[in-house]
């Protein structure tokens, strides 16, 4: 009886081959060479369920990013990559069944859950921890660590529509280790030492509801997510001579808006972490504080062929951690032109920490040769000093070519 | 001297010549007549009803998309009818209904599953259990059982009117047909098997639109085939008669046997097919071939007796050198007259009447001219008794005298009389009615008449006008507020004087509640709760057979079926009805729910409103194409005026009878006016032709002189010609079927009049107004041509400043093409190609679907391949309400978000089609209230007609919007999609053209499945192919969602 609603009717395969390389011209280095294949099945089943695999391998012939073969210590055993040799790293992205029950969707395994309406700026898109191999220069979607999960949606209503999550994959953050180009991690002791107090899977489960719904024209959501703060607190063990990364939870509550106006596109996007832990920079001390932040996003479409959008973003600390600012603030603007019936896509991203006074800047050519290649140059220049958020890689701007197949 | 320069004409050398060589076109014409007589076999004959329909006509595809869906075919119908006190409640009459529904079923071509009679239908009531389905015959046929029934069919209105009569004294056994095609045949038999019945009391009907449609073609046809070949003999006769000699009548019937077996042949070659109407054709083939020959032969004798010692060939050659040339320009102006009604015609037989009527003159002109006198030459030189006195008059020529003396005495009188006569014909002609009601093609003591007229009394009706409602999910009529739609539909219908009763699924539901509460009649209502109703049905197939709904509603629970039956399949009764429902549609079942009328009586509506308009368009076209060439042939506009006049006068007289006598203008009258353009104009052209040589010979005769020469020998000719016509159909009014005695009378009154116009109006025309042309002054052709060319300049704008009025206006074709069926939902793959000026392909495969929601509409297009774009989703809600802005979301992978995306954009290009977001949003449609309209013209399209409309954007606002300053569409004026449309920027440069390269008919409903927009400034084209187009599938309200881009489909 069950054979005939199990039986694959169909299985579509798409693959893309990207070849890369980036050259850091204030060092005069390869930072890395790499050839990237994302293949990716869906097997549809008569009962109209789906399996949906994306795989990615990664061969790279400098190993500067990810250097040797790293144990992977954010990452929970089932979600590590594969690393056969120090060029290459084989990694299982995303793997989930998507069924509906009547109109009770369900999407169950290793996926990316992303809420939020901001772009690149994270206030409520924290269900996946994000990679920060190359810190945050890759698209969002390569930077997210997929976690095995379930989620659920359902209409409420026939406007309200409510999102179940349950993440009991407690993978976080992932900073590259010390040595690596993109490192965050302090390297006290030289000897690359750190010790990560992940939060346990399974017992340390996130868990998170959305409602999501279409009034008078406005797209909003209410999100709710009692997880573990993927971002590090970074500690130092005088004693044990360690660096330690400590996590701790909280309740997220937020939500979402946005609207177009004519040719203006309103977006905004708000949360407020009940517990967050910050080590003052001078003092060494833990405090915990709730966190607010918020971002609003402004995109003009109203030339052809133009599409501008700019964003602010402010976190704020409703209790003092010491000497530190604050707040936080940060904006972007994003200039993209298309020609050529889109063949042709010209983009600049300019994202500014108002605080630091420093920024990256990311410049891109992209031509669609035909249906199956895309050539691509650019450069992500980053700006500012030292000790700036983006002023710290400022000799790690660089130039990218970047050649994608698609089969 | 005359005869003397004769026998140095060059078509005098030309015709010797030609029969000395006899055997070379004698072999040439076997091997051509021949050889396109082989192929005869592969003729196909097409009798049915629907052949006179363009196969295109919207309504008729979608009726035959409903049949599939609903498994419902034109049925036949077997009424028993008991007038005694208890009807046909009686144990004798419901077991003759078992018997026949028993017999029935081995009836060859009658499907066993498809016969529908108290035998085969079962009652709903309620039981201990809830609800039984119990057939009414089953048992013994006691007084407490037939009591039963009574009761049962009393209380159940599906059944009461359409199964049985409301008065008790009819029940029916409706029996559905295998193949259409073979309907005669099964009537027949069932008419055999009804013979065969114990009928006892009862009288027993065969009818219903199924025995009519099927039978009524076959009936016609084989009349005529009995009929024809006495035209022919009839025919033979009187050539006899006319000239005494075997020869006069075998070799015209031999011409007539090669025209007929050539074009026959050649129609089985093209692939056209034999209609009842190319009956008509044939008798104009004989009227034509018939025509020449009496011409030729009269000539030929007449130079016999003229001078007997003229050898066989020398007569022949001086007859044809002097007749080749009128019968050149018969065949040619004839050949014209029907090559004009192709164009101008919508009935595929009628346009195959005029490619083939003109082929089939040219091949009897040629026969005529080349093996007419080749045969001839085969007996000896024998002249006809009836020519012996040479010169002098015959006692048989009074008549022409008589007639001739007429013109020659009177010609103002004539002319005036003539003129009168045209006036009344004008007002008898405009009373013509256009119907259709194919049960009046029979005679009224027809049992097959008697048959219908006595069940559409005493029943519902027999003739079926459906409405089909769609909902866009499986299980959706389940659906209370659909259902309570179709019972207020039908509550709409039954309102309605023409309709009778109606069936939908809704009276089986609110049987089934009414059972399921112990048959309390309270409950004879729809449920309000969904799953109740769904539950029904189970109970129902528990113990009744769930096929019994199929012509309700299909097996996925989606579209439903209600059927209005009328007493009548009248055009004229029930042409009021369609507009009246279409409007209680349009303004009850807008959106998520539609509702589409179907049925013959909405198809016989479509094409018969047509008719008028095209028919009466066709035949001035054609009666202006035989004023056209006979003007360019005798180099004379008044030539051709001249040659107009009986042509015009024959066509108005058989309007005035049809008008008079209330023939309608329907299917089988549709070829009449062409039938006497065919034969009238052969009398005009014989005469004029004769009447010019003799004006113009030289020498003193007087006029009237010269005109009386003419009815001596021409008018002879025409005398023979007009009796060998009109006895030989005449003949055809003796027949047992109304068109064919119509068709017979017309025929012998159009050549009649012919005949009467050509000797009387031509020569009094001659003699008042002396025409140069008629005395020898010949006219040049070119000066003729242009002439001809300015009047038919003028001629066309005028009727275009007249015809304004006629086509639609600009808004009504845009309202037109806007509510265009799309269906309720639809899925379909697009395959988008985009190519650069440099030949640069990009090729990116999608899924979409379209859904009605309401009256919103949303439309979502998913990425599949290539791997680059694909998972991208593009999303779009638009509102019926102008006012208010669309909502549009695009979903990125690369960013995982679904964005909202501004609305205000829609000129901006699709994802670097080059098509823009409005375009791909509105399916070829247009925002009516972005434009002012203007009908430009009409143009053809890749071979089909189209509107052109230019549409101007109403403000600066919606140019910017938009980007276009004007746009050009070319809207099909049958499917109402635009095949051509042109944009230009908002500084009037040309910006691309947008081309529908194939519009198919799925599911019912037209749609195009291929269409590429080129942009003229940058050279990129894109094109997108549907494939996989479903209209039927399910396609989920979730997949509209703003989550659902992101989970795909």
């Amino acid at each position: 009886m069950i054979a005939p609603s199990v039986a694959a009717i169909d299985v579509q395969h798409s693959s893309v081959v990207d070849v890369e390389a980036a050259y850091a011209y204030e060092t005069g280095s390869w930072q890395k060479q790499e050839i990237v294949w994302r293949p990716e099945w869906v097997m549809r089943f008569v009962s109209g369920a789906r399996l949906t695999l994306i795989g990615e391998g990664r061969f790279d012939a400098r190993d500067k990013l990810d250097p040797g073969r790293p144990d992977q210590p954010f990452r929970t055993r089932n979600t590590r990559k594969g690393f056969p040799n120090d060029h290459i790293d084989l990694e299982l992205r995303e793997f989930f069944w998507d069924h509906y029950a009547g109109d009770i969707f369900a999407r169950l395994g290793k996926q990316q859950i992303v809420w939020g309406q901001a772009d690149g700026l994270r206030v409520l898109d924290v269900i996946n921890p994000l990679s920060y191999r190359e810190f945050i220069l890759p698209d969002i979607e390569h930077r997210r660590i997929p976690l095995w999960s379930a989620l659920v949606e359902f209409p409420l209503d026939t406007t309200w529509t409510a999102q179940l999550v349950w993440v009991p994959d407690a993978t976080v953050t992932e900073s590259t280790l010390p040595g690596a180009t993109y490192s965050l991690i302090p390297d006290l002791y030289g000897d690359g030492r750190l010790q990560v107090n992940r939060p346990e899977s399974l017992e340390d489960s996130d868990f998170g509801a959305k409602l999501s719904s279409f009034q008078n024209g406005w797209d909003l959501s209410l999100n709710y997510l009692y997880h573990t703060i993927d971002d590090p607190l970074i500690r130092i063990d005088t004693s044990e001579q360690r660096v330690m990364a400590d996590y701790n939870r909280s309740h997220l509550i937020g939500g979402t808006a946005s609207k177009p106006f004519g040719d203006v596109t309103f977006r905004s996007e708000v949360g407020v972490e009940s517990k967050k832990r910050f080590r003052d920079s001078m003092t060494g001390q833990t405090t915990d504080t709730e966190i607010g932040s918020y971002v609003i996003g402004l995109d003009y479409s109203g030339l052809t062929d133009w599409f501008i959008s700019s964003q602010f973003f402010q976190t704020y600390r409703f209790a003092s951690t010491g000497e530190d600012s604050r707040s936080n603030e940060q904006v972007t603007l994003l200039i993209r032109h298309e020609a050529m019936n889109n063949a042709l896509r010209l983009e600049a991203l300019n994202i500014y920490d108002l605080d630091k006074e420093d920024s990256l800047v990311q410049l891109e050519a992209e031509y669609t040769a035909s249906s199956n290649v895309v050539l691509r140059v650019g450069a992500d220049l980053f700006f500012g000093d030292r000790f700036g958020t983006f002023g710290q890689f400022r000799e790690e701007s660089r130039l990218v070519t970047e050649f994608t197949l698609s089969f | 001297m005359v005869e003397h320069q004769e026998h140095r004409s060059t078509g005098f050398g030309f015709f010797k010549e030609l029969i000395r060589y006899r055997w070379i076109s004698l072999i040439l014409a076997l091997l051509v007549i021949g050889g396109l007589a082989s192929q005869l076999g592969d003729l196909r004959k097409n009798t049915q009803a629907d052949a006179f329909i363009d196969a295109n006509e919207p309504a008729l595809v979608y009726r035959r998309a409903v049949e599939d869906i609903f498994n419902l075919k034109d049925p036949l119908v077997i009424a028993i009818q008991n007038q005694g006190p208890h009807g046909i409640y009686n144990p004798k009459s419901l077991e003759l209904v078992n018997w026949h529904s028993d017999h029935l079923v081995s009836v060859p071509n009658i499907d066993p599953q498809g016969i529908t009679s108290l035998a085969t239908e079962s009652n709903i009531q309620g039981d201990t259990y809830g609800m039984e389905v119990r057939e009414f015959l089953d048992g013994p046929l006691d007084e407490v059982h037939i009591e039963w029934i009574k009761t049962s069919i009393e209380s159940f209105p599906l059944y009461k009117g359409s199964l049985v009569a409301g008065d008790g004294s009819m029940t029916l056994i409706v029996a559905e047909l295998l193949d259409q095609e073979k309907a005669e045949t099964t009537y027949r038999a069932v008419m055999q098997l009804v013979e065969e019945a114990p009928a006892g009391e009862n009288e027993i009907h065969v009818a219903g639109e199924g025995a009519i449609a099927g039978y009524l073609s076959e009936y016609i046809d084989r009349d005529a085939k009995r009929l024809n070949p006495l035209a022919g003999l009839i025919i033979s006769i009187v050539l006899i008669a006319a000239f005494f000699t075997a020869r006069a009548a075998i070799i015209p019937n031999l011409i007539v046997a090669g025209t007929v077996a050539g074009t026959l042949g050649a129609m089985a070659v093209a692939g056209a097919e034999f209609y009842v109407i190319t009956n008509g054709l044939i008798v104009c083939m004989i009227g034509i071939a018939v025509a020449d020959s009496i011409h030729i032969f009269s000539e030929y004798y007449e130079a016999q007796a003229a001078d007997p010692t003229l050898s066989l060939v020398d007569a022949i050659a001086l007859a044809m050198a002097r007749m080749w040339r009128p019968v050149l320009l018969t065949t040619l102006t004839t050949a014209a007259g029907f090559l004009a009604l192709y164009p101008t015609n919508d009935m595929p037989p009628l346009q195959y009447f005029g490619i083939f009527g003109a082929f089939a003159v040219v091949i009897a002109g040629l026969l005529t001219l080349f093996v007419t006198p080749t045969l001839l030459s085969f007996y000896r030189a024998r002249p006809s008794r009836l020519f012996k006195r040479h010169g002098r008059v015959s006692s048989k020529r009074i008549l022409a005298r008589a007639l001739g003396s007429l013109p020659l005495n009177h010609p103002g009188k004539v002319l005036l009389s003539g003129a009168l006569i045209a006036v009344l014909a004008v007002i008898g002609a405009v009373n013509v009615v256009v119907n259709e009601e194919r049960i009046e093609n029979f005679q009224p003591h027809e049992p097959i008449y008697v048959a219908d007229k006595r069940i559409n009394t005493l029943m519902d009706g027999t003739y079926y006008l459906d409405v089909v409602i769609e909902t866009p999910d499986s299980e959706g009529i389940y659906d209370p507020s659909v259902l309570r739609a179709i019972s207020e539909l039908q509550g709409f219908l039954e309102q309605q004087p023409e309709v009778h009763g109606t069936t939908s699924i809704a009276d089986y539901i609110k049987q089934m509640y009414k059972a399921v509460n112990e048959d309390d009649p309270e409950f004879y209502r729809l449920p309000d709760d969904r799953n109740l109703i769904a539950q029904l049905f189970l109970l129902y197939t528990a113990s009744g057979d769930p096929t019994d709904f199929e012509e309700r509603v299909d097996s996925r629970r989606k579209t439903a079926l209600v059927r209005a039956n009328l007493k009548t399949g009248s055009y004229q009764v029930n042409r009021s009805l369609i507009p009246r429902l279409e409007s209680h549609l349009a303004s009850k079942f807008d959106g998520e729910v539609s509702a589409q009328i179907s049925g013959r009586i909405n198809v016989d509506y479509h094409w018969i409103d047509g008719i008028a308009e095209t028919h009466l368009n066709s035949v001035i076209v054609s009666f202006l194409a035989v004023f056209l060439m006979a003007a360019l042939l005798f180099r004379s506009i008044i030539g051709g005026l001249m040659a107009a006049i009986p042509v015009g006068l024959s066509i108005l007289v058989i309007y005035a009878v049809m008008g008079v006598k209330g023939i309608w203008l329907g299917v089988g009258t549709s070829m009449f006016a062409a039938i006497a353009i065919g034969l009238s104009v052969d009398f005009a052209i014989h005469t004029i032709d004769r009447l010019r040589q003799a004006m113009s010979r030289p020498g003193d005769l007087s006029t009237a002189e010269r005109i009386t020469s003419v009815f001596e020998s021409t008018g002879r000719a025409l005398w023979f010609n007009l009796l060998a016509v009109a006895l030989g159909f005449g003949v055809l009014m003796t027949s047992q079927v109304p068109p064919l005695v119509n068709f017979g009378m017309l025929v012998a009154l159009s050549v009649s009049v012919a005949f009467v116009a050509s000797l009387l109006l031509l020569p009094a025309f001659t003699l008042v107004f002396r025409p140069g042309f008629m005395v020898g002054e010949g006219g040049s052709f070119w000066k003729t041509g242009m002439i001809l060319l300015a009047v038919l300049a003028a001629g066309a704008m005028t009727s275009k400043a007249f015809a304004d009025e006629n086509p639609p206006t600009a808004d009504e074709i845009v309202q037109k093409m806007n509510n265009r069926t799309e269906g309720v939902a639809v899925q379909r793959d697009m395959v988008i190609t985009m190519t650069d000026r440099r030949d640069n392909i990009r090729e990116e495969h999608t899924r979409a679907f379209r859904r009605y929601f309401g009256e919103t509409k949303k439309t979502v297009i998913f990425y599949s391949q290539p791997g680059t774009v694909a998972g991208t989703a593009f999303l779009t809600w638009d509102y019926a309400d102008q006012e208010r802005d669309d909502d549009q979301w695009l979903y990125l992978p690369a960013l995982r978000k679904v964005r909202r995306i501004s609305a205000s954009d829609r000129g901006d290009y699709f994802l670097g089609t080059d098509f823009t977001y409005e375009e791909i949003k509105k399916e070829s449609k247009i925002a009516a209230e972005d434009y002012q309209f203007s009908l430009l013209g009409e143009e053809d399209v890749d071979g089909h007609h189209t509107w052109i409309v230019q549409a101007t954007p109403v403000d600066a606002e919606v140019i910017r919007a938009l980007g276009y300053g004007r746009v050009l569409l070319r809207i099909d004026s049958k499917l109402w999609i635009p095949r051509l449309t042109e944009y230009w920027d908002v500084n009037e440069n040309f910006l691309k053209t947008v081309r529908a390269r194939s519009i198919e008919n799925i599911d019912g409903i037209w749609a195009i499945t291929d269409i590429e927009a080129t942009n003229r400034k940058t050279g990129h084209s894109t094109r997108i192919q549907f494939e996989n187009t479903d209209y039927e599938a399910s396609v989920p309200p979730r997949l509209f969602e703003q989550n659902a881009l992101k989970r795909g489909y």
